[in-house]
């Protein structure tokens, strides 16, 4: 198994693919949300046993979900990071800011999207810090509790872009 | 007349076995030991909040040895008077770090080590970190990114000036 042969495999898949065997770039798109465990599943599949990061970004009209999958037992992968990617619906547009609040309204609640989890458990910790950074739901994930944050940014999700805060809201003891 | 000072103490041996402790309290010979003896005693509690703690551990061991200067780091809070912030905080850390300031007997004083303690540093305009003034009485602030040991040697002799300076209220008067 090589990047070529994984790139035909998982297009079978329905996904779409990019390789650029110079920048080392593997990027694989699933359009659909709900397909994704199922492309998951295939890469594990291949040899792609382990995710070494789980992360979003926080584009205007949606928000993509990426995990970064590579290898340890197949040596012809090695080096290889691969980028599964799906984006989700950011749901209703944010509200105009509001001075008085320091806020863009109230706490919006997290976008859900299938956990992957039961196909690579080392994504426990990494789903958890992307749920409270992102606001993302990862369902079926087990344990859903804050990773890193302390419990005062819980559901203001500070790595999205219409984050703001009241530091005078914060107290240390 | 502040503290009895200036009286002639007879009668109730008592009361004035109090009051002239009180007197001595303030008074040169005594506080000057006591400085002295504080001077030498300076023991940080061992708490390591972000990446200077390496330049802290540096500046304990043996190369540069500020165990000459009375810093011995020591593991409770209970045996120490001296805490050190060493770098930046995050909200969640902060209130540990409160928490272990407030564990500590008095007298006691805070070092802010790195530029993250002092404003922020490279973080300054994060939402998680807080300076180490808004939440601890900051004695003395040590600058560097990370602070060098020789830095922070200096930041424990700038100390123990300042408690010299201010010897005379290093024993505190009893409550009445």
């Amino acid at each position: 198994m090589n990047a070529d042969e994984l790139k035909t495999a998982l297009e079978a898949e329905g996904a779409k693919v990019t390789y650029d065997q110079k920048r080392k770039v593997f990027d694989v798109f699933v359009q659909d949300p709900s397909r994704i465990k199922q492309v998951a599943r295939k890469m594990l599949e291949l040899g792609l046993d382990h995710v070494v990061s789980v992360t979003g970004v926080d584009y205007p009209d949606r928000i993509e979900v990426i995990w970064h999958a590579s290898s340890y037992s197949v040596d012809s992968l090695e080096g290889l990071v691969v980028a599964l990617r799906t984006p989700i619906s950011k749901g209703p547009p944010r509200q105009a800011y509001d001075p008085r609040t320091r806020t863009y309204g109230p706490a919006r609640p997290p976008l859900p999207v299938d956990s992957l989890t039961d196909v690579w458990p080392s994504a426990l910790f990494l789903e958890r810090e992307a749920h409270e950074m992102f606001g993302i739901e990862f369902r079926g994930h087990p344990d859903l509790r804050p990773i890193l944050l302390s419990d005062d940014f819980y559901g203001k999700w500070p790595l999205r872009k219409d984050f703001t805060y009241d530091k005078s809201e914060l107290k240390v003891a | 007349m502040a503290d009895g000072e200036g009286l002639i103490f007879l009668g109730n041996l008592e009361e004035v076995a109090k009051k002239s402790l009180e007197y001595l309290k303030k008074k040169e010979p005594i506080t000057k030991m006591v400085s002295w003896g504080v001077n030498f005693s300076l023991w940080p509690v061992h708490l390591m909040t972000s990446c200077c703690g390496a330049e802290f551990a540096a500046a304990a061991s043996p190369r540069f040895d500020l165990e000459r200067l009375g810093f011995l780091p020591f593991g409770g809070p209970r045996q120490t008077n001296l805490i050190v912030v060493e770098g930046t905080t995050t909200w969640k850390m902060a209130r540990v770090v409160r928490r272990v300031y407030d564990q500590m007997p008095a007298p006691k004083w805070v070092i802010a080590m790195g530029a993250c303690a002092m404003d922020g540093g490279i973080f300054w305009d994060s939402y998680n970190i807080v300076v180490a003034r808004d939440y601890l009485p900051v004695d003395v602030y040590v600058p560097g990114c990370p602070p060098r040991p020789e830095a922070l040697a200096r930041g424990v002799m700038m100390l123990k000036e300042k408690i010299d300076r201010e010897r005379s209220n290093l024993i505190p008067s009893e409550q009445r």
